[in-house]
C-alpha cells in the first residue's frame, strides 16, 4: 500500500466519523439574519443565531469576528437555540435587474449539421421598423450601425430625434455628393419619428435634386399615407410634376399654381433642406483655404516629373 | 485509392472534432490531396460523386476552423499564418484535382457535381489568397473559367448543386459559382482587409442566384465582362478584346445592397449565420461603401480607367503613416513649419513646462522613419515597395504621406498586394499634392474643460471655393459638437468639424464651417 492510499483512506475514516457525530446539521441554512433570529437575540456575542450571518450569503454583515464558523464545534458555553417560527419566513423579493445579454452565443464546436438554409430568406426580412419594436441586441446592433454609417451625424437612435440637425447632415452629406447616404439618413427620422413632417421634406427635396424620380415618387407616397392634410402637398406635388411628369399622383392635384413663385438658394426651390443664405461663413472658407495655400507651389511635382 | 483514403480522414475530423490547427491531420490532407493529383482526371471522374462530396466536407471543416482565424483581432502568430497559408494552397490543389476529373466527366452523372466541386474550390482559393496575403496562381481563374466551358458543353449549367457556405447548404448553379468566384476575384484585389473579404464572400455566396451570364452586352449597364477562353479576371468598362466574352449582370445588386441597410436598421446583420455576422460592423459598412462605389463605378457614363502608370525604378522616398506622423515629418522636413517648442524641448522638460509639449516635442524626435521603394507613379497614385516583412503595420485605410521636394502628397492606402516572394506593393491614392500640416486648438466647454492641440492635415478641394477642403484628424480626436481654433498668421478662424467625409484606419477626413473669424492683436 502506497503511503497516498493509506492518506486517502484515512481521510475518509474522518470524514465518515465526523458525519456520524452529528456536525453536518449544523451548518446553518442561507438566509437572511433578520428572518432568523428574534429582536434582540442576534446580537448577543457568541450566540449560534450570529452564526448565520458568515454563511455564503455573499454580504458582508455586521458580526463580531469572534464568533464561530458554521460546521465548527459549539462551544460549551454556548446557549441552546430557542426555535423561531419565522426562520423559514420566505426571502425578501429578488430586485428587477435587467436581463442579461450575451455578446454573442456561444459557438457549438460540435461535429457538423448541415442545415439546409431556406432560399431568398433576406426577402421578409427586408421590412423596416423603429427601434421601439427592437429586442436588446437588435437595438445594440442598429446602435453600431448607425455610429458606424454616419460618424458625426449619429451616435444612437435618441439622435434622430434632433430633427434639425439631422437635416443639416442630410444636406451635407448631399453637397459632398453621397446622396444616397442623406437619403438613408432621413429615412431613419422618418422611421423612427414619422410625426416629424419636416424630415419627410427634406428627403422628398434631396431625392428631387438627385433627379431620382423612383426615389421621388416612393417617397411621396409614403409622405401622403403620414401626412395626408399637409399644407405643403401642392408644393410635393409641383416638384413630382417635374421629375415624374407622368405619374398620376401628381397629375390629380391642381395645377393652378404659379411654378415661378419660389425663391431659394436653389431657383424654384422650396429650400426644406434648409440650406443657409448667409455666405458669410463661406466666404471665411475661402480666405482660409488662400491664407493655408498660400506660398504653396501648384505645379508639376518631381514625382510627377518622373512619371 | 486516394479519394477513400480522403473521405476517411474527412470523416475522422467530422466525427472526433478534429480542427485543421493540428499540423498533423493537415499533413495527412496535404498527402492525400497531393496523390490526388497524381491520379489521372478519368480515374478521379469514376469517383466523381464522391470526390464532389469530400470537397463539401472538406469546405464545411475549413469554415468551421476559420473563425478563430478571421474573428481575431490580435496580430497572426505564425500558427495562425502557417493555418491560412496552407488553407490558400489545399483549396487551389482542390481545385485543380476537381478540375481535372470534371473536364474527364462526361457521360457520367457526377459531371455537374465535379464542375460545381471546381468552381466552389476556385472561389474558396481567391478568397483564403487574399486572407493569407499571397498572390494567387496564375492558373486559378483559368481553371474556374474552363469548368463552366465544360459545363456549357455539357449542358449542365442548369443543373442544381449542393454546397457549403459557412453553416449553410446552398443549392447552386454552375453559373451562379462562376459569379461568386469572379466576384472575389474582383473584389479581393488588396483593397479589402481579411474579414472584410469574408464578409463579401458571405454576402455573394447568397446573392449569386440572382446574377446572371450573358453572352450579349445587358442595355442596364450594371454589368463587368470576362473572357472565358483565357485566365482573365473580371473586369469593368468596354470589352477590349474580341474572345469568348461573358457579360455579368449585376442588376440585383443595389436591391441587395438594400437589403442589407435595411437589415441593419431593424437590428439584423445579413446574412444572419456564420462567421462574418461576428465581426465588428464598421467591417461590414466598409464592404457596404466598397459595393457602392463599384454600383457607381459601372454605372457612370464614362467610368474611371486607371490612369497610366509610369514604372519608377531605383528611387526611395520617405513615407509617412498616420496624421501624427505626417504633421510631424512636414514640420520636420519644412524648418518654417516646425513646431516652436521642438527645438528646446530639454529646455522645457528642465523648465517644468507643461508636459503634454514636452511630449509632443519628444515624439517628433523620435519619429519613425520609414524609407520605401517608389515601384510606379501615376496622375493620381504611387506605387510603394516594401520588403517582406517591413511596415507591416501599413494596410489598406491608412493614410500615408510622401515627401516631394517640400510638397506633401497625402493618400489613402487603397491596396496591398503581394509582389512574388519578395516583398509587398503598397498602392496609395493621392488625395493632394499640397497637404498642409496644422495645428488645432479645440476651444474649452462649459465646464472649462477639453482645450487642447491637436494635429491635423488640411486637405485642399478641387474646389477654389473651399467647400470641398477638408481636415484630417485621428479618430480620437474628432467630436463633431467641439469648437476648434486654427490661427493662421495674424487671423484665428473658429471651425467646427461638422461631418466626415472619409474615413480610414483611425482618421478621419472632416469637412468643416467657418463659424467665426477674428483678427489678433499684432
Amino acid at each position: 500500500m502506497t503511503p497516498s492510499f493509506i492518506a486517502i483512506a484515512a481521510l475518509l475514516g474522518f470524514v465518515t466519523l465526523f458525519f456520524f457525530m452529528g456536525h453536518s446539521g449544523r451548518v446553518v441554512p442561507e438566509m437572511p439574519a433578520k428572518g432568523r433570529s428574534k429582536p434582540g437575540s442576534a446580537s448577543k456575542p457568541g450566540s449560534k443565531n450570529s452564526t448565520g450571518s458568515r454563511t455564503n450569503t455573499g454580504l458582508k454583515s455586521p458580526v463580531d469576528p469572534n464568533t464561530k464558523l458554521a460546521g465548527t464545534w459549539p462551544p460549551k458555553s454556548s446557549t441552546p437555540v430557542t426555535p423561531d417560527p419565522n426562520a423559514f419566513a420566505p426571502a425578501p423579493a429578488v430586485p428587477d435587474l435587467d436581463a442579461l445579454v450575451w455578446e454573442s452565443p456561444v459557438p457549438s464546436r460540435g461535429p457538423i449539421t448541415l442545415t439546409r438554409e431556406p432560399e431568398r430568406r433576406d426577402e421578409p426580412a427586408a421590412k423596416a421598423g423603429n427601434a421601439s419594436g427592437l429586442d436588446a441586441g437588435a437595438r445594440r446592433i442598429r446602435e453600431r450601425y448607425l455610429a458606424a454609417r454616419f460618424p458625426g451625424a449619429l451616435r444612437s437612435t435618441a439622435d434622430l430625434a434632433d430633427t434639425d440637425r439631422i437635416i443639416k447632415c442630410a444636406r451635407l452629406l448631399f453637397e459632398d455628393g453621397f446622396a444616397s447616404r442623406a437619403g438613408e439618413l432621413l429615412d431613419l427620422v422618418s422611421e423612427e419619428h414619422p410625426e416629424s413632417e419636416a424630415a419627410w421634406l427634406a428627403n422628398l427635396e434631396i431625392a428631387f435634386l438627385d433627379r431620382n424620380p423612383e426615389r421621388y415618387v416612393r417617397l411621396a407616397h409614403a409622405f401622403f399615407r403620414a401626412h395626408p392634410e399637409s399644407p405643403d402637398w401642392p408644393e410635393v406635388a409641383r416638384l413630382g410634376r417635374r421629375v415624374a411628369p407622368m405619374h398620376p399622383r401628381f397629375a390629380q392635384t391642381s395645377a393652378g399654381q404659379n411654378d415661378e413663385e419660389h425663391i431659394g438658394p436653389w431657383p424654384q426651390m422650396p429650400n426644406w433642406i434648409q440650406a443657409n443664405w448667409d455666405l458669410t461663413g463661406e466666404l471665411a472658407a475661402s480666405e482660409l483655404r488662400s491664407r493655408l495655400m498660400g506660398g504653396v507651389l501648384i505645379g508639376t511635382s518631381p514625382l510627377q516629373k518622373a512619371a | 485509392m486516394s479519394v477513400v483514403t480522403l473521405l476517411d480522414t474527412l470523416a475522422d475530423c467530422h466525427e472526433g472534432e478534429l480542427t485543421l490547427r493540428s499540423p498533423d491531420l493537415r499533413g495527412r490532407i496535404a498527402a492525400t490531396l497531393a496523390s490526388l493529383a497524381r491520379v489521372p482526371g478519368r480515374e478521379l471522374a469514376s469517383r466523381g460523386t464522391e470526390l464532389a462530396e469530400s470537397a463539401q466536407a472538406f469546405r464545411c471543416i475549413l469554415n468551421r476552423d476559420q473563425e478563430s482565424l478571421l474573428d481575431n483581432p490580435l496580430q497572426w502568430t505564425p500558427e495562425d499564418r502557417e493555418l491560412a497559408h496552407w488553407a490558400a494552397n489545399a483549396t487551389w490543389r482542390w481545385c485543380a484535382a476537381a478540375a481535372s476529373a470534371a473536364d474527364a466527366s462526361a457521360g457520367r452523372d457526377s459531371a455537374a457535381a465535379l464542375i460545381g466541386a471546381t468552381l466552389c474550390m476556385a472561389g474558396d482559393s481567391m478568397k483564403w489568397h487574399a486572407i493569407a496575403s499571397m498572390p494567387c496562381p496564375n492558373e486559378l481563374m483559368a481553371r474556374a473559367s474552363r469548368a463552366l466551358r465544360v459545363a456549357e458543353t455539357l449542358g449542365v449549367t442548369e443543373t442544381e448543386v449542393v454546397c457549403e457556405a459557412d453553416g449553410a447548404t446552398l443549392t447552386r448553379q454552375a453559373p451562379h459559382l462562376y459569379a461568386r468566384a469572379l466576384l472575389l476575384g474582383y473584389l479581393t484585389s488588396g483593397n479589402l482587409t481579411r474579414q472584410q473579404v469574408e464578409i463579401a464572400d458571405a454576402w455573394i455566396s447568397r446573392w449569386s442566384r440572382d446574377y446572371a451570364l450573358s453572352r450579349t452586352a445587358p442595355a442596364s449597364g450594371t454589368a463587368m465582362w470576362v473572357d472565358v477562353s483565357k485566365g482573365h479576371r473580371l473586369r469593368a468598362g468596354e470589352v477590349a478584346v474580341a474572345g469568348d466574352v461573358r457579360f455579368l449582370v449585376l442588376d440585383a445588386l443595389p436591391r441587395q445592397l438594400a437589403i442589407v441597410e435595411r437589415g441593419f436598421h431593424s437590428g439584423r446583420i445579413f446574412p444572419g449565420a456564420g462567421v462574418s455576422v461576428k465581426f465588428r460592423i464598421e467591417e461590414h459598412v466598409a464592404v457596404l461603401d466598397h459595393l457602392h462605389r463599384l454600383l457607381e463605378q459601372l454605372r457612370a457614363k464614362e467610368p474611371s480607367r486607371r490612369a497610366p502608370r509610369t514604372l519608377v525604378e531605383g528611387a526611395t522616398v520617405e513615407v509617412f503613416a498616420g496624421v501624427r506622423e505626417i504633421a510631424a515629418g512636414a514640420r520636420m522636413a519644412n524648418p518654417a513649419l516646425r513646431h516652436p517648442q521642438s527645438i528646446a524641448t530639454l529646455a522645457l522638460v528642465e523648465d517644468g513646462s507643461r508636459l503634454r509639449d514636452a511630449i509632443d516635442s519628444l515624439q517628433e524626435i523620435e519619429l519613425k522613419r520609414r524609407w520605401m521603394g517608389l515601384a510606379d507613379v501615376s496622375e493620381d497614385g504611387i506605387g510603394l515597395h516594401a520588403p517582406l516583412g517591413d511596415q507591416e503595420d501599413i494596410g489598406v485605410g491608412d493614410l500615408v504621406a510622401v515627401s516631394e521636394g517640400g510638397t506633401l502628397a497625402v493618400g489613402e492606402v487603397t491596396r496591398r498586394v503581394p509582389d512574388g516572394t519578395a516583398g509587398v506593393v503598397i498602392g496609395v491614392e493621392i488625395r493632394t499634392r499640397s497637404a498642409r500640416p496644422v495645428r488645432l486648438q479645440r476651444i474649452a466647454g462649459a465646464d472649462g474643460r477639453g482645450a487642447r492641440e491637436l494635429d491635423a492635415v488640411f486637405i485642399p478641394g478641387a474646389d477654389a471655393c473651399g467647400r470641398a477642403d477638408a481636415l484630417v484628424v485621428t479618430e480620437g480626436n474628432y467630436d463633431p459638437r467641439a469648437r476648434y481654433e486654427l490661427a493662421i498668421d495674424d487671423c484665428v478662424f473658429v471651425i467646427a468639424l461638422n461631418r466626415v467625409r472619409r474615413q480610414g484606419r483611425g482618421w478621419l477626413s472632416c469637412g468643416f464651417e467657418v463659424l467665426d473669424k477674428e483678427q489678433r492683436a499684432a
